[in-house]
């Protein structure tokens, strides 16, 4: 046994999220009891290595694409085809938030809408974590704690973490895209 | 407005016995064995993972089956002890950290204070077992002290502050978490013969906690703990279920330095409590300085830990009282034998509560552990003697941010 532990990784809420829904969306599909992890993971090795914390559902014939650059998602589709890709990549308010941030989440974006029509793929879901409304959230609990106000600070925290899915039309100018696609019929 | 109605004793027996069917329920294979299912949390909920998670969870569940074993005597409860037991130790790194130990930031590991709250149940375990004269201590203790050295002494602890830092490199400082840690030291020198454990370790800790503990008379707050320290803020928000977690690692600092301060500490704590509980037996969330509050989720499993905090102050003759706390968690038994999580989620933040109603409802091991360990050590019988009858547990939605996937 090691006299040291090793570090530990305080995940950012929008990447936790993600992953919860590429699992949540992976357990829906493949209506399976949790069993070993996914056949194919590609992209930021520490993403990768949070993703395996689940030990999600079995999917044989999925790729993950979990921060991958388009160059690496493309040769991936194009050398094994699966018939269901997840990606998790960055939204367009991830550029206009990343000078804002401590830590910024280096992802890149997702392929093209014409790139993955050219692949012969079709998007099924396409989700956002942290849109605007998360963000306003978030300017409101920084407004309140500066205020000395921490009982609604917290409310708006709480409000921030409950409002991290993007719903309707928000989900478009998430800072983290979390998309399914499948392959043309 | 605190009186206290007498909690039934065959509806104690009866809820100990419908937690002990619930958690052999929520035993699952994936990704590793243990106790798994979902967690919501006052901050955030974790529902996409619903694995094994190594965490506090443990805690409540091993001294409650170890109590159970030592007041009745079925060598069943003690097997279910070391089940446990064993789940911690297969579940443990090669570094030390114990796998998916984050409960509502699951999966993930080195969350705290959960991987000392694992600790303590390592060493409860131990500390049975050695009394019993089985050779299998060594394995528990060896377990738990190899987390604490790597994990607590090795990275949290802050030498030339004598302060238990809230995570690696970060300057913080959480009571609640620091209790449990104290806890856990004193169990490990218990376990080891090394007094130093706790001239080191708990009792710089202890005066931390008491350090953070308002003490003015008239004042609403007096006796409450204050929730952390950031930097060197102290932030003034004051949360009765962790206030009551620093309650045990005070009395216990108290009893092995003889210190009276500590058990001083621990009664204003409980009568604090007392003070702020409201008349059904629940307690606000999270009280603020100038009155302010929020009341919401009111814990209901969880208030376990504020039963076993006013019980052992009863115990060393202050006037008060459990009972309606008690009370308050029987109220919360459901068919499948669970006992809710808590009573309004969905008021939390006005406007947005529609998404998390569903939270008061779920089951949780890390909030049962509490109200297990609580009641096993009150019931007057054994859970065998209980001839109710419990449903399978309810599966819960995988919910995302409040959106169901």
């Amino acid at each position: 046994m090691s006299t040291t532990a090793g570090p530990v990784l305080v995940v950012p809420l929008s990447i936790r999220v993600a992953l919860d829904l590429v699992v949540a969306g992976i357990a829906r599909d493949a209506d399976r009891p949790d069993g070993p992890a996914p056949a194919r993971t590609i992209g930021v090795p520490w993403l990768i290595a949070e993703f395996e914390r689940y030990g999600t559902a079995a999917v044989t014939d999925a790729l993950i694409a979990l921060g991958a650059s388009p160059e690496e998602a493309r040769a991936a589709i194009v050398a094994h085809r699966p018939a269901r890709v997840w990606t998790v990549a960055a939204g367009p308010l991830g550029a206009l938030l990343r000078p804002l941030r401590a830590a910024p989440v280096p992802l890149l974006p997702d392929l093209s809408p014409a790139a993955w029509r050219e692949l012969g793929y079709v998007a099924a879901t396409a989700d956002g974590v942290e849109g605007p409304g998360a963000v306003l959230w978030a300017i409101a609990e920084r407004a309140w704690t500066a205020g000395r106000r921490p009982d609604l600070a917290d409310r708006c925290r709480i409000g921030l973490i409950r409002s991290m899915v993007a719903t309707g039309g928000h989900r478009s100018l998430a800072t983290v895209a979390v998309r399914a696609y499948r392959e043309r019929a | 407005m605190n009186a206290p109605a007498a909690p039934d004793p065959a509806a104690i027996a009866a809820a100990v016995a419908g937690l002990d069917w619930w958690f052999d329920g929520m035993r699952i294979g994936g990704p590793f064995p243990g106790y798994g299912g979902p967690v919501v949390h006052w901050w955030n909920h974790c529902l996409a993972y619903q694995g094994a998670g190594l965490d506090w969870r443990y805690e409540g569940i091993v001294a409650g089956y170890l109590t159970l074993w030592r007041r009745f005597g079925d060598r069943s409860w003690l097997d279910k002890a070391r089940r446990a037991g064993d789940d911690l130790v297969a579940g443990q790194l090669p570094d030390g950290h114990f796998r998916n130990s984050g409960f509502e930031r699951n999966p993930g590991t080195g969350g705290t204070p959960h991987e000392v709250a694992a600790d303590v149940a390592l060493l409860l375990l131990a500390q049975a077992l050695a009394g019993a004269a089985d050779p299998a201590a060594a394995r528990y203790l060896a377990a738990a002290r190899a987390n604490l050295e790597a994990f607590a002494f090795g990275q949290l602890w802050h030498a030339p502050t004598a302060t238990l830092w809230d995570a690696p490199g970060a300057v913080g400082f959480v009571p609640n978490k620091a209790a449990t840690f104290a806890e856990a030291t004193m169990l490990l020198a218990a376990a080891t013969g090394d007094d130093a454990l706790v001239e080191r370790y708990a009792v710089p800790t202890a005066e931390r906690i008491v350090g953070l503990q308002i003490r003015r008379f008239g004042d609403p707050l007096d006796g409450a703990i204050a929730q952390n320290v950031l930097g060197t803020r102290v932030v003034e928000k004051y949360f009765p279920l962790y206030i009551a977690r620093c309650v045990p690692a005070l009395l216990q600092v108290a009893e092995r330095t003889g210190q009276t301060r500590f058990r001083d500490a621990a009664v204003a704590a409980a009568r604090f409590l007392v003070r702020i509980r409201e008349p059904d037996g629940g307690f606000p969330q999270v009280l603020y300085p100038r009155g302010r509050r929020n009341r919401y989720p009111r814990w209901i499993a969880g208030q376990g830990d504020i039963v076993r905090a006013l019980s052992l102050v009863a115990a060393e003759g202050a006037p008060v009282s459990a009972d309606a706390t008690v009370a308050w968690i029987l109220g919360g038994t459901r068919p499948d034998g669970r006992i809710a999580t808590a009573n309004g989620f969905g008021r939390v933040v006005p406007g947005r509560g529609r998404r998390d109603r569903f939270a008061d409802e779920v089951g949780v091991v890390g909030w049962c552990d509490k109200a297990f360990r609580a009641l096993a050590a009150i019931t007057d019988r054994s859970p065998t003697e209980s001839d109710a009858t419990f449903a399978a547990p309810v599966p819960t939605p995988r919910v995302v941010a409040g959106v169901v996937r």
